[in-house]
């Protein structure tokens, strides 16, 4: 053991140096494991940075989509309203047709015909009743 | 003395390395966030663009309803109740056609 001693080193200093290598080389192990988990967190990073743009890419087409099919509500309300229009006027015809069958044959032959009939409403509901043929 | 040496330096890479850890270790936390952020708002345009797809159905099914109605089926029904009116002089059909504008003339 003493062969490897530095003869103008002190003991003290000798111990000292001997402190300092395994101090080194745990550092540098330590050193390295830091370097691998932020290379792992840098390619996390990356990875979620194409996720946030694939995400507002999908959240664009959204917006767009959105706003597309509001035009597309806005546009066939008009439409809406006039088909609403026309099927009041053919469940009014279709009532007054069911209730003259009652009393009228031909009228009765129509109804048997297309099948026209109440559409009993939900109890407890309290509307009125409707019409299909 | 150049253990010494060697050993302040592998100190200080590991420190500047650990901070180094630490941003990324925020950064990518606050990535994190981000993305979970945008997550929710496509989820909010999703139920929202669901809605108005159940909505353009329903109008679509009303117009289908009405439309069915006024070039099919109504046409049909009202040639018929206008040839049993001409036919058998029904004027109680007569009477509940006028009341909708409708006349049957025989050809």
């Amino acid at each position: 053991m003493d062969e490897y001693i530095d003869a103008n080193l002190s003991p003290k200093e000798n111990g000292s140096a001997n402190i300092q290598i395994p101090i080194a080389l745990l550092a540098f192990g330590f050193s390295v494991f830091l370097f691998a988990q932020i290379s792992s967190l840098s390619q996390n990073g990356r990875s979620m940075r194409w996720q946030s743009e694939n995400l507002d890419r999908q959240s664009t087409s959204l917006v767009e989509s959105d706003k597309n099919l509001g035009e597309l509500i806005k546009q066939r309300e008009t439409i809406v309203e006039q088909s609403q229009q026309v099927q009041a006027r053919y469940t009014e015809m279709l009532t007054d047709v069911l209730k003259l069958a009652e009393t009228d044959a031909d009228s009765r032959s129509v109804v048997e015909k297309y099948k026209i009939q109440r559409q009993q409403a939900p109890a407890g509901t309290g509307s009125a009743p409707r019409t299909t043929p | 003395m150049p253990s010494n040496l060697i050993s302040t330096a592998s100190c200080s890479i590991a420190v500047l390395l650990s901070l180094w850890f630490l941003v990324s270790n925020w950064s990518n936390q606050s990535l994190q966030r981000g993305l979970q952020q945008q997550q929710d708002e496509i989820q909010a345009n999703q139920l929202t663009i669901q809605s108005k797809q159940q909505q353009l159905q329903a109008q679509q099914q009303v117009i289908d309803a009405s439309s069915q109605l006024a070039n099919q089926v109504g046409p049909a029904m009202i040639r018929d109740l206008a040839s049993l009116q001409i036919q058998n002089k029904n004027q109680a059909i007569a009477t509940l056609l006028k009341k909708y504008g409708i006349e049957a003339k025989p050809n």
